[in-house]
């Protein structure tokens, strides 16, 4: 077979062209209304200078406008891009600021013979304030106390001060040293103690100045304002839960001098304390029963009395003071009992 | 010269004249049917491209104010009604009567390498190559003008009309030779 040539493509397809279909033009001119004009332009081809004149027709004040601020929307889309950027930045950044700003929150405690107790924000607004009695362990049953009123809000503290939610500390601080005042726990000579405690200790000592600034405006003459900002642990290095058990354990007799009390681990504290379930109340009822354990091991016949503790009941019958016989007894009914 | 032509036709549609189509039709059927094809593979298909082209030359001939480029914008309306023709019978089964392109009396071996031809072109090559063999072979396009209408460099035009044509040379020879191993 022949091989086909370059031109003979070009010849074939040249021919097919000859042949394209006709169609009837007179037809689509026909369907069209022929008086009317759609465009008034003259007949005469246009001239370079009716060119330019025509450009300036169409591109009256207008469509310039128009032109311009497209021009414009074009060029503002890096700045939407930007602000959308932006957005997605703050929508990142935001739950960081309010992580942040629940680390700054600040407990704001005004001690004399009564302790109140002002939840501060980072803005230095008061979200919740209190007073709070019968303060065994210090500062930090105070910070506990606080927390209890802050979450009972509606039903406590805004009865104690309805006024001072959302107040700046100083006018907070203020009303509240008044209200120590009207109430007798501000006499004369009385020493008010403010401290604040927050993770941030320098930001601390910033609301504390100011509590101070306002607790001035309201004082008499003689009392004595000291002013401390702390972190949250106490100034021994001690955590909370640490500080209570050591309290509770002073108090009871150990054996253990107090140095050697606070080098314990809180954990060994509590178990100091008697404390060995997870709950409080719980670990109160197993102390109680406990200390019925430790008598009924002196007398032997504790165990069937006692079998519903089980091991609690059980172990501290081996801790208790009773003799051999009777531990003996104790723990096989206990565990009977148990079983 | 055309384009004078072809400017002159549009201004007196433009005017009102609706008879001026004629003219129109005249200076540019080839290259709209051109067009037409490289884009539908299908003679009818093409040829109701070039109705519609037309009805739309005359609808929308107040839109158009320039008149610099006048090829370029029917041959624009010819493919955006070629595309809208691809959408709508896009589920049918092409039809392909390629060995209709040439007229009754063309010599049947001609008939044959012209259905060949264009089907090796619908095989092998790109849309824009097509498109640019048709527009000068079929449509009798310069390369000035294709490169015009379509917004290309010239020489870009050139190039891929050289590569078009030689890629079907190759590709027929190809068909030959195997045919010819195979007797």
């Amino acid at each position: 077979m022949k091989k086909i040539r370059q031109n003979k493509i070009k010849e074939v397809l040249r021919e097919a062209g000859n042949y394209a279909p006709k169609i009837d033009i007179k037809a689509i001119i026909d369907k069209q209304p022929k008086n009317i004009s759609i465009c008034s332009v003259n007949n005469k081809p246009l001239s370079k200078n009716q060119k330019k004149q025509k450009v300036k027709i169409i591109f009256n004040k207008k469509q310039e406008e128009s032109v311009s601020s497209a021009k414009g929307k074009i060029k503002f889309k890096p700045i939407f891009a930007l602000a959308v950027a932006l957005c997605l930045i703050v929508a990142t950044v935001f739950p960081l600021s309010v992580s942040l700003i629940n680390s700054l929150n600040t407990l704001l405690y005004i001690d004399a013979a009564d302790t109140v107790v002002l939840s501060v924000d980072y803005t230095g607004k008061v979200k919740a304030a209190a007073i709070v009695d019968n303060i065994q362990n210090g500062q930090l049953n105070a910070l506990t106390g606080a927390k209890t009123c802050a979450a009972n809000a509606d039903d406590n503290i805004q009865k104690t001060f309805p006024n001072l939610k959302n107040k700046k500390v100083e006018e907070a601080v203020a009303s509240a040293v008044d209200y120590l005042n009207k109430k007798g726990s501000l006499d004369d000579g009385v020493e008010l103690i403010i401290s604040t405690v927050c993770k941030n200790s320098g930001y601390a000592k910033k609301i504390a100045d100011r509590a101070k600034r306002g607790a001035e405006q309201k004082v008499s003459f003689d009392t004595v304002i000291v002013v401390a900002g702390n972190t949250k642990k106490t100034e021994q290095n001690m955590s909370p839960a640490k500080q209570k058990y050591l309290n509770e354990a002073l108090t009871l007799d150990t054996g253990y001098t107090k140095e050697q009390l606070e080098s314990f681990s809180a954990g060994f504290l509590r178990k100091l304390c008697g404390y060995t379930g997870n709950s409080d109340d719980k670990d109160k009822e197993n102390k109680d029963n406990n200390g019925k354990g430790n008598n009924n091991g002196e007398n032997g016949n504790g165990g069937e009395n006692n079998g519903n503790n089980g091991d609690d009941k059980g172990d501290n019958g081996n801790n208790g003071n009773g003799g051999e016989k009777g531990n003996g007894d104790n723990n096989g009914k206990g565990n009977k009992d148990g079983n | 010269m055309l384009n004078n032509q072809l400017q002159l036709a549009l201004q007196k549609i433009a005017a009102g004249d609706t008879d001026a189509l004629e003219t129109v039709y005249n200076l540019t059927y080839k290259k709209v049917y051109a067009v037409s094809l490289s884009l539908l593979k299908n003679r009818q298909n093409a040829a109701d491209a070039m109705q519609e082209t037309y009805e739309k030359i005359l609808l929308n001939i107040g839109r158009y104010n320039k008149f610099d480029n006048p090829e370029g914008w029917i041959v624009t309306i010819a493919k955006n009604i070629s595309y809208d023709i691809l959408r709508r019978k896009k589920n049918d089964a092409p039809y392909e009567d390629f060995e209709n392109l040439l007229s009754v009396e063309s010599k049947t071996a001609d008939k044959e390498a012209c259905a060949d031809i264009i089907k090796a072109a619908y095989k092998i090559l790109s849309e824009e190559e097509r498109q640019i063999l048709f527009m000068h072979t079929i449509g009798d396009f310069k390369h000035r003008e294709i490169a015009l209408a379509l917004k290309k460099p010239y020489a870009s035009v050139r190039w891929i009309y050289a590569q078009s044509v030689k890629k079907l040379q190759r590709q027929l020879n190809q068909g030959s030779e195997k045919t010819d191993e195979e007797n």
